[in-house]
């Protein structure tokens, strides 16, 4: 088998970029894919020319558009990309400071004794900032990732998110909470 | 003595009755299912009303007529990885959900190739095959258990062969553990993996305990 | 089996872990008993300490003082509506909850999304708990709070037998 050419170049038009073997990975899943859409492109126009055909028929033609030509790569991914965790924690906010958060953390992986830490703001990510707010659920945990042979240590603190409910659902879940504790004292 | 897997992979598969063309980034996004700039910086292959396919950071979704898979390689993502399933079925409570199977990948390294070996003899022993095969090697087994350890139906599959992510002298562990919902509800998916997660789990540590406690070489 | 003699104190460990799920028996002396948590035999679906109890011929109705419910994973606490049932005089404890109104808010919220023909839902049978309290006077839940006592049982002796040593002087 020919070695896949080094690319010296950008430009567009060279003719490593038409080289077979440059970036095959890449061409040949397109190229599947291409397969697959046109396979199902040929499939409805056939539906379309031979409008004498009965809706049954229609149907189960069209119950047929299996995803024959494309393989699916959905194997397990090369282990090029991981990571691995050493310790995790499930943790809610308990205090909100300027700089820094305060948080109760349950141990998940020595199921040890809660603890209660602080926590820079900067380590919030931009798109986990509109669930930052008093009792929000956090998952925080400790490992090291791995990718193309690179080990690197690493602190994730990612928040949990959750469907959004409407409102007649909140109505109607707080009417039946007040329902079921109707009556109940609780013990002080 | 207890091992550590090299590579622990997550996979969960929804069987049911779905429309791919919903699942994409930007509706994940409308509905807070996952952020706005991660649904913006998701990897797509492919939007089609027969398939959906894309990659976020943490996880790999692909969707068609029947199935749901998702997919991690890091662990710290596997909780995040539930709840995006729960999240998505509570809002589209009206699909119709035959089974789940949760799949607990976990690739070993082991020590070189005379344990590797050893390893295969010990899972399933060659002395019965040596005669008719000439120095023959374990290359996967299967193992089911019908009966699961709890009131659901559904079953226990546990795979073990050589890994393709380990490039040498690696095992693959994979358990598979499938519920069937006679109900076809959305509640019951979204009862399980929430109240079940930690039991499936849990099975799956212990399943590899057993085996590396037994496993002397 | 029979029970225990009033001074001898039982602990008793039921389930292996793995989807069967865990619960803790306990004899506290006095035939008076406790139980944490519960889960059932996969082949009868009987609240497997329910069993253990019914086995050494424990008067359920009396001598089950107090049942603790730790927490709501499916695998520690199926079942145990049905030993509370049989528990008439058993106070109901639960862990610590951090905010009431949102803790019964969260109960509503997933009780009303079960049908009723759906056993597998742990809030479906802490809902069938608070409403076999509701039956019962007082219609009190108590909570198990860290260091806290949560129940006190005076042992008798009907004799003490002290030993002492004799040292021989030299």
């Amino acid at each position: 088998m020919d070695k896949i050419q080094k690319i010296e170049t950008n430009l567009s038009g060279h003719w490593a970029n038409d080289n077979e073997l440059t970036r095959s990975h890449v061409s040949q899943k397109r190229n599947k894919i291409d397969l697959f859409i046109e396979s199902l492109q040929d499939n409805i126009d056939t539906l379309k020319r031979n409008n004498e055909i009965s809706p049954i028929e229609k149907q189960n033609l069209f119950n047929k558009l299996q995803i024959d030509h494309y393989e699916s790569e959905f194997n397990i991914i090369a282990g090029r990309k991981y990571s691995t965790t050493i310790q995790k924690w499930i943790g809610y906010i308990t205090e909100i400071n300027d700089e820094t958060f305060s948080a109760k953390l349950i141990d998940k992986t020595n199921k040890g004794t809660n603890e209660i830490v602080e926590f820079s703001k900067d380590e919030l990510s931009p798109d986990d900032l509109p669930l930052f707010r008093m009792d929000a659920i956090f998952y925080w945990s400790i490992g090291y990732s791995v990718s193309n042979g690179q080990k690197r240590s690493e602190s994730i603190l990612k928040f949990k998110r959750s469907a959004v409910y409407e409102d007649k659902d909140l109505d109607k879940g707080l009417d039946v909470g007040n329902d079921i504790f109707e009556g109940i004292d609780w013990e002080d | 003595m207890i091992r550590n897997p090299e590579i622990s992979i997550i996979s969960i598969v929804v069987v049911g009755k779905f429309n791919p063309i919903i699942f994409q980034p930007s509706w994940l996004a409308l509905k807070s299912i996952i952020g706005e700039i991660e649904a913006n910086g998701a990897d797509v292959e492919i939007i089609h009303r027969e398939i959906v396919r894309f990659k976020l950071e943490w996880a790999e979704i692909e969707i068609t007529s029947d199935k749901f898979n998702i997919k991690s390689s890091k662990e710290a993502y596997f909780e995040p990885v539930r709840d995006l399933i729960c999240s998505i079925f509570t809002i589209l409570n009206e699909t119709p959900i035959d089974a789940v199977g949760i799949n607990h990948s976990m690739h070993f390294q082991l020590r070189n190739e005379s344990e590797f070996l050893n390893f295969g003899n010990f899972i399933s022993p060659l002395e019965n095959w040596k005669g008719a095969f000439k120095d023959p090697k374990i290359s996967n087994i299967d193992l089911i258990q019908n009966k699961r350890n709890d009131s659901f139906d559904g079953m226990y599959r546990l795979k073990v062969q050589t890994s393709d992510l380990i490039k040498a002298n690696g095992v693959m562990i994979n358990l598979n553990d499938h519920v069937e919902f006679t109900s076809k509800s959305t509640k019951d998916l979204i009862s399980y993996l929430n109240n079940n997660w930690e039991v499936s789990a849990v099975f799956n540590q212990e399943i590899l305990d057993n085996l590396w406690t037994k496993f002397k070489k | 089996m029979l029970t225990p003699n009033n001074n001898i104190g039982e602990v008793t460990l039921i389930g292996t872990g793995g989807g069967y799920g865990e619960s803790i028996v306990i004899h506290l002396g006095n035939q008076e008993w406790a139980v944490i948590d519960s889960c059932v035999n996969p082949n009868t679906k009987e609240s497997l300490p329910l069993e253990y109890l019914k086995s050494i011929n424990v008067d359920i109705a009396n001598e089950v003082k107090l049942i603790l419910i730790s927490h709501w994973h499916d695998d520690h606490i199926k079942g145990i509506s049905q030993l509370y049932n049989k528990a008439k005089n058993a106070e109901l404890f639960i862990s610590h909850v951090q905010d009431r109104s949102k803790f019964m808010a969260f109960v509503g919220f997933d009780y009303k999304k079960i049908d009723d023909d759906i056993t597998a839902v742990s809030t479906y049978e802490f809902v069938k708990c608070i409403q076999i309290l509701k039956e019962r006077k007082p219609k009190i839940i108590n909570k198990a709070n860290a260091d806290k006592r949560l129940w006190l049982t005076k042992i008798t002796f009907s004799r003490l037998l002290i030993f002492t040593e004799i040292r021989k002087k030299n």
